[in-house]
């Protein structure tokens, strides 16, 4: 039952390796389409220059609009994978609140750009727990599943600036626990959502005394 | 066989958990012991992550109606329980015969909240 020091830190690590793996492959593998597909075309194009130049431009132009799906898919899987980090910073007083108690959230933003569509800034709380699961072949696994227990969000200006929020960690709500078949797990988050792009987001874990 | 039962509910860290156990019919095993353990449950899985087990209560033939009384302290950095949709934490009192294969157990759910 003794708190582990880097149990946050482990959890973002975990967020972070999970997103790695899946979206990093994803990005690899359209990108390198995206590649191929554009460096196919266009000795292709060069060929058929020799042909007639209207034949070879618009080989050029299937190289370039063939090669923009697979590399803006590409582009949006890495930062999926590696999401921009947020332009500011965030930081929670008292760092270990117990449940119950207020707690002072300080948001600190910095250019956040012209295409920022809003800011939110969270409290969340994660409920871990382990689970059997049944591979194709019939071999059962002991696996991990999270659904989120608790959250509360409040909107922020878009703008650069520094502002103070007050919220409330629920009093009925789960204690921060990390144990062998079960966890509890407490985040602050801010996103600053853009138009047409991935969120930014910070992700600072506390722990929540019960 | 075993009936257990405990009084002055909901309990605190460092509390003494009072309770009796009566037998319901003639056991016979090495000894009777009794536990409080912290239980994680999670949709399938149970682990126990603190346990404070009793010295024996009884040992060999402990016959039908025998009323035995037991006082287990919780820690006194004991964590409350709590309840979410897909797993739960909570103390339990444990009694059981330790004997020749299977032991029989009985468990009762404990309250134990913070002041």
């Amino acid at each position: 039952m003794s708190r582990p020091l880097e149990s946050g830190a482990e959890y973002a690590r975990d967020i972070r390796r999970r997103r790695e793996r899946g979206f990093m492959i994803a990005a690899v593998v359209f990108g390198v389409g995206a590649v191929l597909w554009f460096l196919f075309w266009i000795l292709v194009a060069l060929f058929a220059f020799s042909l007639g130049p209207f034949v070879g431009l618009v080989l050029v132009l299937v190289a370039f609009g063939g090669a923009v799906i697979p590399a803006g898919t590409a582009y949006l899987c890495f930062r999926v994978a590696r999401p921009a980090p947020f332009p500011g910073d965030i930081a929670i007083e008292p760092e270990e609140p117990i449940r119950g108690q207020s707690v002072q959230i300080r948001v600190i933003r910095h250019g956040l750009g012209g295409r920022a569509a809003g800011c939110d800034v969270g409290l969340v709380a994660v409920e871990r727990y382990d689970v059997q699961t049944t591979d194709g072949d019939g071999n059962t696994h002991r696996g991990t599943s999270q659904a989120e227990h608790t959250a509360q969000w409040a909107r922020v200006e878009a703008t650069a600036g520094e502002e103070t929020l007050e919220m409330q960690i629920p009093a009925d709500g789960p204690f921060s626990y990390e144990g062998d078949a079960v966890a509890y797990r407490w985040r602050l988050e801010a996103r600053v959502h853009r138009r047409m792009r991935p969120d930014r987001r910070a992700v600072v874990p506390i722990w929540v005394r019960p | 066989v075993l009936d257990v039962s405990v009084s002055d509910e909901p309990f605190a860290p460092g509390d003494t958990v009072p309770g009796q156990i009566v037998v319901d019919r003639d056991v016979s095993g090495r000894e009777l012991l009794v536990a409080l353990r912290y239980i994680e449950t999670s949709p399938d899985f149970k682990e126990c992550a603190v346990e404070v087990v009793s010295t024996p209560l009884a040992q060999g033939e402990v016959p039908a109606g025998t009323t035995l009384e037991f006082a287990l302290d919780l820690p006194t950095d004991a964590l409350p329980g709590f309840r979410s949709e897909h797993a739960s934490l909570h103390w339990e009192v444990d009694a059981w015969v330790n004997k020749r294969g299977l032991d029989p157990h009985t468990r009762l759910e404990l309250d134990v909240r913070l002041p």
